[in-house]
């Protein structure tokens, strides 16, 4: 159970943002509400707001604008380098929890079951950011005919992903239940991040296609799968 | 005060708003705060929070008071958990055509009111307006110094290329 990273980002999520920076800028707490930026004489109105709405601002970004943002100041780097900021905005906009929701009850379980490939919520957030974006470059481009094996290969683990599995377990209340990549589990279609089961179809690349295309698609690798490409 | 569905906020610099008490129950912080008072006819005063500020967020409120009965039960089965497309309305977004200082000072007062809404809506539009950007773009759109050395701009590049070739 990956249940380390979780224990340590609960206790992180309970201490305040910026421990360090606020010796070099105490404008950061001194003011938590109403800007008094007149007397600090600065103008960057982005960073006189609170950190935690910073966190809920951020929480709307793609990892490719984020890291953007990191290089624009020092402040805003550390913001950025912050794992929480990426916890966010990932549990965010995969899992629609609101950046200013408690994540250690119930949504943090959920979150659990999200970060299982990479050591830092920074990298799994770019990692499925990548993954998501090369499915659908996939799904809109004119090829009738799915690389099954291109894809496999290029991510062999991630085809049974966790958020529809997550989904499906919290739905049926088997929470911190990990599902193998079993030979029962193994037979399948398509896995959507809307749908909380498995769509089995004689062939999957119709149910592939059927499935709306909102949010990244996620699969389940299947031997079977992979020969009929 | 007779009306009892009404209320008197008064902001930091002494102005004086009558609300319907229906639009200030969208604030957490003053739903709150009238369940602890009861029936009463004194002003709230709101000391974090100049006139303009208020005159927008009530502006928000009213506008919005209609729809909170169906924002209340959010993404419970919100399938459709990629938050990314949401779009802001036009409304909203004419509400936030205004200049930097007053926006962010909106959304310093909806964090301190708890409006959460209002909250949301003014981070996604900071949020839209930042997406898509270069680091400078974004130093030139909210006035943020660059206090970076060449060296440090240099690594932090190399770092984050991948992200360069979309």
């Amino acid at each position: 159970m990956p249940s380390r990273p979780y224990e340590a980002q609960s206790k992180k999520e309970n201490r305040h943002k910026y421990p360090r920076s606020t010796l070099n800028n105490p404008r950061q707490h001194g003011q938590q509400h109403g800007l008094q930026r007149a007397a600090s004489g600065t103008r960057d109105v982005l960073l006189s707001i609170p950190s935690e709405s910073l966190t809920h601002v951020t929480a709307y970004l793609d990892p490719p604008d984020l890291l953007v943002l990191a290089r624009t100041c020092k402040q805003l780097h550390a913001h950025v380098t912050d794992d929480n900021t990426w916890r966010r905005a990932y549990v965010h906009q995969y899992l629609g929890i609101s950046p200013e929701s408690d994540l250690r009850d119930e949504a943090g379980d959920k979150t659990l079951m999200l970060r299982r490939e990479e050591s830092s919520w920074r990298k799994e957030f770019i990692l499925r950011y990548k993954l998501s974006r090369y499915v659908m470059s996939i799904c809109t481009s004119e090829k009738r005919n799915f690389p099954w094996d291109r894809y496999m290969r290029r991510r062999q683990t991630c085809c049974c992903n966790e958020v529809g599995y997550m989904r499906h377990a919290s739905i049926r209340q088997l929470s911190r239940t990990s599902l193998g990549l079993t030979k029962p589990n193994l037979r399948l279609g398509v896995l959507s991040s809307r749908g909380c089961g498995v769509f089995r179809g004689s062939t999957p690349l119709q149910q592939f296609y059927a499935t709306p295309v909102h949010g990244p698609m996620h699969f389940i690798t299947a031997a079977r799968l992979s020969r009929r490409s | 005060m007779g009306d009892s569905n009404r209320l008197t906020l008064v902001a930091s610099d002494g102005g004086k708003f009558v609300v319907d008490k229906e639009v200030v129950q969208m604030s957490v912080l003053l739903k709150n705060m009238i369940e602890d008072l009861g029936e009463t006819d004194e002003s709230i005063p709101i000391p974090n929070v100049t006139s303009p500020v208020l005159t927008k967020v009530i502006e928000f409120c009213e506008n919005h008071r209609t729809d909170a009965a169906r924002t209340d039960g959010p993404n419970v089965d919100g399938d459709d958990a990629r938050m990314r497309t949401a779009v802001v309305s036009d409304w909203d977004r004419q509400f936030f055509d205004v200049d930097q200082d007053l926006m962010f000072e909106i959304i310093v007062a909806a964090n301190y009111l708890d409006i959460k809404s209002l909250v949301d809506v003014g981070c996604k539009v900071v949020a839209d307006m930042i997406k898509g950007k270069s680091p400078q773009e974004i130093r030139d759109l909210f006035d943020i110094v660059n206090d970076f050395s060449p060296e440090e701009e240099a690594a932090l590049r190399k770092e984050n290329e991948w992200a360069n070739d979309r």
